[in-house]
Formats: structure tokens, sequence, C-alpha cells
């Protein structure tokens, strides 16, 4: 016998309420992990943008295509540096679940526009000279199991050919690698010029144009000087930083982070009402047990610490089994996840925080009872009869 | 070293309820030698579970010198207290107060978890308290299967295994049988007796007075003590 076994002795004296207590602490962290697993898949996105990117879109929105000829009219406004179409094109791969964040592109601008990915030589002059070529981020490569110089038929859900087929044939030419980047490692680049030439509709447009800019500090001006020039014009646009896009973009599919806030922290609030007001009253029960101990000659601070470590394990037990599930379910759905949210994990940092909260939970659920049993006087708690 | 175990000088003890203020006992003085075997008795509400946790260290004085060996234990603190009880006291209680989670020897062990003692030598310890009472073969069972009887010489076992050299006792045979409070009578007699335990009783029992080497009769915060005739 020990301490630990008399915490533990404690913990397992009311089976079906530690059970209760545990489901509780299991749910909420689940939530937790889960949630803000997402989360940081979407905010991935959102920091990978770097400060000095910009992005025009429609003025409408950004599913409502610019003239191509704007990419040329911004790269020739001073302070931009570099500038690339960029066109939605709606593909998958053989199931329409499969669905692939594919864009109609110009290579040489896009690898101008996005210095970080450094493709291979051979691999980027594979790509730049081959117009049926793509090149593809790591993260779908692998998800469909696709290798350099496969032949790939991608169809698309928007657009279709002008011989009245639905799929072109690619080849896979470049693999991009950036870690850093779930979104560069996501995305499928096919030849601005391969889409022009087939497509029945949208012939010389993209529906947005990324550039980068001389330096953050311009973006304010440029953001103005390049909506004013298209004013007036039959596709007026707007102008935005990257990470201003991404945020617009995931604001559309709702406030996705207050959302989770507010699961959470409504979980959070629930279960330490939950789990604190069941503590408090199993000291309670226990009152007469915990005069005996004193008497015995365990000091306040011992049977403080016994409670404490009793509400902590309970935390720490329930919390590592909500977020090992949620963990888990990731894992094993990742490959669909990561089609709508590129990188989706749960990082060491979430898995530190919930673990953080765990621990707060344990504190403030077994402090009001650990305070009692500090305090309680022996007398009193042996009762007179 | 003090021929005495225990010694009041001047107790008072009261309670203030609202207004009114109750005094259990006023300038009590009580002598207890080493090794003796005292019975409280007293009507109910005379202050004798008050006198007995002044004793103990778990209930203070209001005015007065509780000294143990010689020594002042009522100007001791809390922690100081708890290692003090844990050291020289042990409890026993009219409705044994053994934990219903733990075993007869884990609840017997409990007090040597607050010693250096390994987890060999607690284990030695508690064979030998729980022979002591003739329960060596309950070692596993938990309180809920064992008799009243039973568990009161658990709990004995559990106030004699660090080897205090006093037991206070509130009314140990108050929830047991003629036939199984004489057996833990036997048991305390023989613990003062061979063991040299200093043992004080607080009792209603006749009997357990009968066991005792003196009877101190606690009426109205004094004492009038009746040496036993026989
Ligand atoms: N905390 C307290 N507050 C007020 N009165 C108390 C308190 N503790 C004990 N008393 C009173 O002190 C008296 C003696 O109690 P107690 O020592 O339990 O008597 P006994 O054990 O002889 O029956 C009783 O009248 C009881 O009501
Ligand atoms: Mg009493």
């Amino acid at each position: 016998m020990n301490h630990a076994l008399l915490v533990t002795k404690n913990i397992g004296r009311r089976k079906l309420r530690t059970v209760l207590l545990l489901i509780a602490i299991f749910i909420a962290f689940l939530l937790f992990g889960a949630l803000e697993s997402f989360l940081q898949g979407f905010n991935a996105g959102q920091n990978s943008a770097a400060a000095d990117r910009l992005v025009t879109v429609n003025k409408i929105n950004f599913t409502v295509p610019l003239p191509i000829s704007y990419v040329d009219r911004i790269r020739d406004l001073p302070g931009i540096t570099h500038a690339t179409s960029q066109s939605f094109f709606g593909g998958f791969y053989q199931d329409p679940k499969n669905f692939l964040l594919m864009f109609a592109t110009d290579p040489q601008a896009y690898l101008q526009v996005y210095p970080k990915i450094v493709l291979p030589p051979e691999q980027r002059t594979a790509w730049l000279n081959d117009r049926r070529g793509i090149a593809v981020g790591r993260i779908v490569a692998n998800k469909n199991h696709w290798k350099i110089g496969d032949h790939i038929p991608i169809s698309s859900s928007i657009f279709s050919r002008a011989d009245g087929s639905h799929s072109w044939d690619f080849n896979l030419d470049a693999i991009i690698n950036l870690p850093e980047d779930s979104q560069r490692e996501s995305v499928v680049l096919m030849h601005h010029k391969y889409f022009d030439e087939t497509v029945t509709f949208a012939r010389d447009t993209t529906s947005m144009i990324v550039f980068t800019t001389a330096s953050p500090k311009l973006n304010d001006s440029i953001e103005k000087q390049v909506d004013a020039m298209f004013a007036n014009s039959p596709y007026e646009t707007s102008t935005d930083t990257a990470a201003a896009f991404n945020k617009a973009f995931v604001a559309q599919v709702g406030n996705i982070a207050l959302i989770v806030t507010l699961v959470v922290s409504t979980a959070f609030a629930a279960i330490l009402l939950i789990v604190g007001n069941t503590m408090v009253m199993a000291i309670r029960e226990r009152t007469r047990e915990i005069g005996v101990l004193k008497t015995l000659g365990f000091s306040g601070p011992v049977i403080s610490a016994q409670i404490l470590a009793e509400s902590m394990l309970l935390a720490l037990f329930g919390a590592a089994l909500g977020l090992g599930t949620a963990w888990l379910a990731l894992a094993a759905t990742r490959r669909y996840l990561e089609a709508l949210i590129p990188g989706v994990h749960m990082t060491g940092a979430i898995l530190a925080a919930g673990l953080g909260w765990a621990i707060v939970l344990g504190l403030v659920t077994g402090a009001v009872p650990a305070w009692s049993g500090l305090r309680l006087r022996i007398v009193s708690a042996l009762g007179r009869r | 070293m003090s021929d005495f175990s225990f010694q009041l000088r001047k107790v008072s003890k009261r309670f203030v309820k609202g207004k009114e203020t109750i005094t259990i006992f006023d300038n009590l003085d009580l002598d207890i030698p080493a090794q003796d075997y005292v019975a409280i008795m007293g009507p109910s509400g005379s202050g004798k579970t008050t006198l007995l946790n002044v004793l103990g260290g778990i209930d203070q004085v209001t005015s007065g010198e509780v000294l143990f060996n010689g020594q002042r234990v009522d100007t001791l603190n809390e922690g100081q207290l708890s290692r003090w009880r844990a050291a020289n006291v042990g409890f026993i209680f009219q409705f044994y107060n053994l934990m219903p989670v733990l075993t007869a020897a884990q609840n017997v062990e409990l007090p040597l978890l607050l010693t250096k003692l390994g987890s060999k030598d607690r284990r030695r310890h508690v064979a030998t308290a729980l022979d002591l009472v003739g329960l060596g073969d309950r070692s596993k069972h938990y309180p809920r299967e064992m008799s009243g009887g039973q568990q009161q010489r658990v709990a004995i076992a559990r106030a004699i295994v660090s080897d205090p050299k006093v037991l206070l006792c509130d009314e140990p045979t108050g929830d047991l049988d003629r036939t199984t409070a004489d057996e833990v009578l036997e048991i305390l007699a023989l613990l003062n007796r061979e063991h040299s335990k200093t043992v004080i009783v607080v009792t209603h029992d006749p009997e357990a007075a009968n066991h005792a080497k003196r009877t101190l009769h606690l009426n109205k915060g004094i004492f009038v003590e009746r040496t036993k005739l026989a």
C-alpha cells in the first residue's frame, strides 16, 4: 500500500460516478482535440500566405473570372515584382468525391510568386516544357499514390472539353515538397495554356491573380492602386493580402475559429462545473474518513495533496482518452480530410495545450475540496453523536 | 523522562454558543502515570470525549497546560501535532472508523505510510499487529465483510501498529455485544499488561471500567476518583 494506491482506491469507490465523470472529460477533450486540429489546418493555410503576397479577384466574388490581360497590367505597376494567374479547375481524380485543389496557372510566373517552392532542376525543366505537365503537392501525390512520370486522367466538375469529353490527360512532371506550407503541398498545378486551348468557355480569363510586392509596406497603397485601375470597367476587382483572402475564404464557410472557441469553452465550462461539483460532493461524503486520517497523523497538506492528485488523475486520464481518440480518428480519416482542409492534424502544440487544460481542470476542480480538506477540523469531522 | 504519561494543569474548556458560554471543565488537574489503565465514566455530555480529544491533541484547551512525558503539547502547531500523534498516540473509536475501500491489512498499514519504513517492514508490522488482535487470517477482508467485533480489533491493530505509548479509546465497546466487548477489553488489558501501553478508556460500560486499574468519574467538570476495590 502507498499514497498512490489510496488515491486510486478513492477514485474507484464509486465506479459509476467515476465512469460518468471520465466520459464527460473524454467528450470535452475529444472535441478540443478534433476542433483545434481543424482550426490549425485552416490557420496553417493563412499563416503560409506571405505578407507580401496579394490576391486580386473579381469584385463580385472569386468565382466570377477576370480577363487574363489583367495579369500583365498588374505586373507592370511599380512596386509589383511578380504576378501570376491562378484559375480554379474544379478537378477530381476518378471519383467526384476525390476533389483536387487544382489550378491552371503560368508555371514560370507561379514559381516566381511562390519562391519557397524549389523543384529539382530536372523536374522543373520537365514541367515548364510540357504543356500537359502538372506539378503536384506531396500530400496529394501520396494520397493518390502518384509518381513522377505517371499519366493521370483528371476530370473537371466545372469545365468540359471542346471535343465533348470531360477528362484531361496529364503527365506528372514535378512534386512540390514544402512541409511548412501544407496548402502548397496540396495543390495540383496545370499549364494555363493547356487549359485555355481545351476548355469550351472561360477562355482568356483567370479566377484570381496572385502577385508579390517589393515590400509589405507598399501593400496598402498597391491594393488601392490596383482596384482603382480597374474601377468602372466591366470587371472591377477586389485586392487583398493573400492572408486576408484566405481568411475571407474561410469566413464563407462560417466563422470557424469563433465556433470552435465557443464549442470548446462551453464544453469546458460544463465539465468544470460537473467535475468540480462532483469532487466537492465526493470529498464531503468522506469528511469523517478525512477526520480519521488526520487523527492518525496525516497532515492537512498531505490530505490536500491526495485530493488534488485524485482530481488531477481523473482530468489527465479523461483528457488522455479524449485527445488520444481525436488523434486516432484524425489519423484514420486523414486521406479524406486533407482534401477539404490541407494540413489538418493534431500538432504537438495542440496535444500540449490539451494536457495543459487537463492540468488546469484538475487543479480547479480539486482546489475547493483540497482547501476544505486542508482546513477540516478533526473534532467537527469526527462529529458528535 | 517523566513518570507521567499525561498531566493536565488547570485546564479549562469552554464553548461559545451565540451569547452563551458553556464551560465543560474549569481548572481541571489530572495526572496519568505511564502504563496506567484509566477508565473515564460520566453522564452523557459531561465532556468525556472532549477530554480525550484534548489529550490526543485534536482539540484545543481554552486555558491551562497539557503535558505529555513532561513536554507541553498544547502549544504545538497543527503540523507538529500531526507528527506527535502519529508517533505517540493510538485512537480507538466507538464506530471503528475504518476505511471501507481498504482491506484490514491496508487499514492497519495506514499509519505506517507516515513513517520511513519500507514496504517489507510495513507488512511485517501489520502482520504482527493483526496477529496480536487475533485477526492474522483476515488481512485481505474488507470492513464490510467483518463483524463489529472484528472491525474493532482491526481498529486496535491500526492504533498499535506504529507502537505508540498511549491508547485513547472513546467508548470502544459501545457498539458491541457482551461477548465481543469482553474480547476487545481483554486485548486492551493485554496491551496494558504485556506491552506497557498507557490505556485511557472513556466508557459507559461498568465491565470496561472493571478492567481498568482505576476509574475517574467526570461530572460537572470535576473528577471523582474511585480506585478499583478488588
Ligand atoms: N464544538 C462544540 N460546540 C459547542 N458545544 C460543544 C462542542 N463540542 C462539544 N460541545 C458540548 O460539550 C459537551 C461535552 O461533549 P462531549 O465531550 O462529547 O461529552 P461526552 O463525550 O461526555 O458525552 C456537550 O454538552 C456538547 O454539547
Ligand atoms: Mg462522548
